[in-house]
């Protein structure tokens, strides 16, 4: 019975022991419990966030001008498309 | 009502006060109070959405009443969508899983292959007779790219003929870059396998190596450029970045290799990149 015993905790600590060894496997627990939670916190939320939008402003009013400023950081970013690009870009 | 919200039973609860009919006709101010479960942002911003356009809705209505013959908006919206109008998330989720697929499966197969040969000990080969180093990861890459374009045949064909996305762009694009992309992940595992000693640590790390970026930081639930810091850096490194705008380009937004040749070539520069990052990581001698 004691021998049993014993055999099972040799056994048992021999799988942690291993591990502790593989330095690979570790470094990827350590980079999992750390790095892998902290970006995932930052990466991607549910709300509104820097969301590109582009504007064609064809008018160039006063008006026009105070609706593009609507759109403000750090909800959007803006990507001002000229006119000329536009039409470009849908006949591409 | 607070109890049901709690529960996740109810989204959303609309609380009409006594009186709030009266008020509005004879334009007293009137509340309405709308609680949402926000538990779950995404749906929480959903419903939010829903509920200030039902309440513009109903303040113009009010406003075209009250001022009749007139109309309450000066100006009209066209909203248009530009890809799949009719929003079905099938052409979106079924490139998005197979670029995720196409990630995953290789990478932990390439990482195994050698990894299993490091534990068996048949890597003795490389060790002993005077293959290069160059020629090892190629020879065992290969078979291993060509696996995972056969993966890529049946999956497109599922993605086709089972779930029903159209592939409205090009088919030799999409090829074109399926191959370089394939090419990026079985060297992405091989990368892996240059540090990896057990098996054990091969499959484990290229699962989550792979699973962090490719579910979070490539596009697939949020876009690339709204990332920012270490979100955007691991997004910008890891190949189906590049890889899922060809998908859903070539299914979706039928595209073909005029716009998506950029993204083919950014693709690209991972397969020497990698490759050149084993090379100097793989031992010709054990330590």
């Amino acid at each position: 019975m004691g021998e049993a015993l014993t055999n099972i905790f040799w056994l048992g600590t021999k799988e942690v022991r291993s591990m502790l060894h593989d330095f690979a496997l570790l470094g990827l627990v350590i980079y999992s419990f750390s790095l892998a939670i902290y970006a995932q916190s930052q990466g991607s939320t549910g709300e509104l966030h820097s969301a590109a939008i582009a504007i064609v402003d064809q008018d160039r009013s006063q008006l026009s001008r105070d609706i593009a400023n609507a759109f403000l950081p750090p909800y959007f970013q803006k990507w001002r498309v000229t006119p000329k690009a536009f039409a470009a870009s849908l006949m591409g | 009502m607070h109890h049901r919200l709690a529960s996740g039973e109810l989204q959303l609860a609309i609380e009409v006060p006594p009186g709030f009919g009266r008020n509005v006709r004879r334009g007293h101010p009137a509340e309405v109070g709308a609680w949402i479960d926000g538990a779950m942002p995404f749906h929480g911003e959903s419903v939010r959405g829903y509920v200030q356009g039902v309440h513009t809705r109903f303040l113009t209505e009010v406003a075209a009443v009250s001022r009749t013959g007139r109309t309450a908006s000066p100006a009209s919206i066209e909203i248009r969508f530009r890809y799949n109008q009719d929003f079905n998330s099938n052409e979106a989720m079924v490139p998005s899983t197979m670029s995720m697929l196409l990630a995953l499966v290789p990478a932990i197969l390439m990482a195994l292959a050698v990894v299993r040969e490091k534990e068996l000990g048949s890597i003795t080969n490389l060790y002993v007779t005077p293959v290069r180093r160059i020629e090892f990861i190629v020879g065992k890459q290969l078979p291993y790219v060509a696996l995972a374009m056969a993966d890529f045949a049946v999956l497109a064909a599922m993605a086709v003929f089972i779930f029903g996305v159209p592939l409205k762009g090009s088919l030799a694009t999409l090829v074109v870059g399926a191959l370089i992309y394939v090419t990026a992940t079985t060297a992405y595992g091989l990368l892996i396998s240059s540090f990896a000693s057990t098996q054990i640590a091969a499959l484990f790390g290229t699962a989550i190596l792979t699973v962090l970026p490719a579910t979070q930081f490539s596009g697939m639930l949020v876009p690339v450029s709204t990332l920012s810091g270490l979100p955007l850096l691991m997004g910008r490194l890891f190949p189906m970045t590049y890889f899922l705008p060809i998908s859903i380009g070539s299914f979706t937004k039928s595209l073909g290799f005029s716009e998506l040749g950029l993204t083919i070539g950014e693709l690209a520069l991972f397969v020497p990149a990698l490759t050149l990052l084993s090379l100097c990581l793989l031992r010709k001698q054990e330590r």
